[in-house]
């Protein structure tokens, strides 16, 4: 039987499902097990639900938690530059072709090479769907400071993956076509 | 859509297909469980339940009674058949020292149980005894009993460098070889050090605690003394004085040097075990996560860098630190006392914190950023001029 608590943490947490688990793959990726990440999380979300005074604030300390876990899980394995010298492989359970599958691990080394800031800014905004705004919400910052990470680790990533370089008007054009659906 | 490679929005479009590998329902089921104490991972399943770890234990508490009891039965069986030989030498009677109260005084220890042995006559074992008691050391000393190896070896070597008194002093000998070929650990009053083979004192017991060596760094040995942390090396020198709370290992934080905490406060020791950086900092950060060879250090709820040589470059005066080239190619915006500026890579202050808003450079202006201070905007130039308008 449901609890009250339960059908509260389900309510919000089910619209959130999906950006969650991609932001879980892409965030631990080279670190321990995505099924694992998000697990972890929910439970320790799920444990610690009543001391959440704002629900408002559920996105923020939902990432929080993901990231903390990954951040301890690299201090005790002593993993400081990790992915990129590993090759991790990920699991066939995402029934990914093979050539999708290369260019996601290709995507997702090239991830861990940029500062956690602007990686996470950019798994929030790309893969996971979030809006600027409600990244500056997990990521407790700006709405500019969002802005610049996703712009610099944009560019950043254009460079490490061999693409071509992307003109930062792009970004602030995509922002402000994103800021007019989300907040006019 | 654009050729592979040619686009970094293929490879989000691409993750962004990718199928969810935790299904919503898989999750409710997990909450499901998880109220009632299960701790539900898609592998194995591990139970948190109080009553069930309560029950391990006993288990466990149970098959260890078993286990000693049966082999307490075997070790008096095998005393039981042990052959007792006469004496061949001649023991003169234990002469009872009485104990040493200084404190400082460790290293001989004391209340050292002797037995004299005769050096003319042909011996062929000293007998000694594990656990002996000063009441049945005549007792015992007529009675050969199987004995640890380690007290056979340490028996052995003393006969061959020709030891006159063969001192019965440490309630428990290691093997040799298990921390180092020549030494082996020893215990007296619950305190470890370590014996070579020739039965001299290498590491004095003092120590509550000794750890393997190579374990935090190649040739030291963590030690643990008096509730404190330091380092032994592989000849026997105390190279860090156990006088540390806590120690990480080497590398964690720096390639060269381990993080230390003493009294709360934390600081790094280097692979000679020298202090350097003082234990002054409430908290130290990663190397390379704001520069590449900075650190961020907290005290006294400030923040600042040090660099890779201990070095302070940034003194702990800020409330918050930005990461660099957010705003400005190195520059990073600092706050204190609620104002803002920016500090350079170089650790310098290049626009004092005096300012309640600043704007990304190149918003209004390329080359400009636009600040408030005391309720007015106005403009920053490049390097942190106030333009006058």
């Amino acid at each position: 039987m449901k609890t009250k608590k339960q059908i509260e943490f389900m309510n919000l947490y089910e619209p959130v499902h999906n950006s969650f688990v991609r932001f879980c793959a892409a965030k631990s990726y080279g670190v321990l097990e995505t099924e694992d990440l998000v697990n972890e999380t929910i439970m320790n979300a799920f444990a610690n639900f009543e001391k959440l005074k704002e629900r408002k604030a559920f996105l923020s300390y939902l990432f929080s938690i993901a990231s903390n876990i990954i951040y301890n899980t690299v201090r005790k394995k002593k993993i400081i530059q990790y992915t990129h010298e590993y090759n991790f492989q990920i699991e066939d359970k995402t029934y990914l072709t093979d050539e999708s599958r290369s260019d996601i691990e290709l995507l997702y080394k090239a991830l861990a090479k940029l500062p956690d800031a602007q990686k996470e800014a950019l798994i929030l905004f790309e893969i996971s769907g979030f809006s600027i705004q409600e990244i500056s919400e997990i990521q407790k910052a700006g709405i500019s400071s969002v802005k610049q990470r996703l712009k610099r680790g944009r560019e950043k990533l254009s460079e490490i993956l061999g693409c071509p370089r992307m003109s930062s008007e792009n970004v602030l054009k995509r922002s402000t076509v994103l800021m007019n659906i989300f907040f006019l | 859509m654009k050729k592979p490679n040619e686009n970094i929005d293929y490879y989000f479009a691409i993750a962004r297909q990718a199928p969810i590998v935790v299904s919503i329902d898989q999750v409710k089921d997990m909450l499901a469980k998880g109220a009632i104490g299960l701790h539900v991972k898609p592998v194995k399943t591990s139970i948190n339940s109080k009553y069930i770890i309560m029950s391990s234990i006993a288990v466990v508490t149970t098959a260890a009674v078993v286990i000693s009891i049966n082999l307490s039965d075997k070790e008096k069986n095998s005393t039981r058949n042990s052959t007792i030989l006469p004496v061949q030498t001649k023991v003169a009677p234990v002469t009872k020292k009485p104990l040493q109260t200084n404190k400082n005084v460790s290293y001989p220890l004391t209340n050292t149980k002797t037995l004299s042995v005769d050096n003319n006559k042909n011996m062929n074992i000293t007998p000694i005894v594990n656990d002996i008691k000063e009441d049945n050391v005549f007792q015992q000393a007529g009675v050969i009993i199987e004995k640890k190896d380690s007290v056979k070896k340490l028996n052995y070597c003393c006969k061959q460098n020709k030891l006159q008194n063969s001192k019965l002093q440490y309630d428990q000998i290691d093997i040799f070889g298990i921390y180092k070929d020549i030494w082996a650990r020893v215990r007296n009053d619950n305190k470890y050090g370590f014996i070579d083979t020739s039965g001299r004192e290498v590491v004095p017991v003092v120590y509550d605690r000794i750890d393997l060596f190579n374990l935090y760094k190649n040739d030291f040995a963590l030690v643990k003394q008096d509730g404190k942390y330091g380092f032994i090396d592989i000849t026997g020198k105390e190279v860090v004085v156990p006088m540390y709370d806590k120690i990480e290992l080497y590398g964690m934080y720096h390639e060269n040097w381990a993080l230390v905490k003493n009294d709360g406060y934390y600081g790094f020791i280097d692979e000679i075990g020298k202090e350097v950086v003082k234990t002054i900092y409430n908290k130290i950060y990663l190397f390379g996560m704001y520069r590449s060879n900075w650190a961020m250090v907290k005290s006294d709820k400030r923040f600042g860098f040090i660099d890779i040589s201990g070095k302070e470059v940034v003194t702990p005066t800020y409330d918050k630190i930005n990461f660099f080239d957010e705003y400005h190619s190195d520059w990073a915006l600092v706050e204190r006392d609620k104002l803002l500026g920016f500090i350079d890579v170089n650790g310098k202050e290049v626009v004092v914190p005096q300012y309640d808003e600043i704007d990304f450079y190149g918003m209004i202006k390329d080359g400009w950023a636009r600040v408030k201070k005391d309720g007015q905007y106005m403009f920053i130039d490049n390097i942190g001029k106030e333009v006058e308008q």
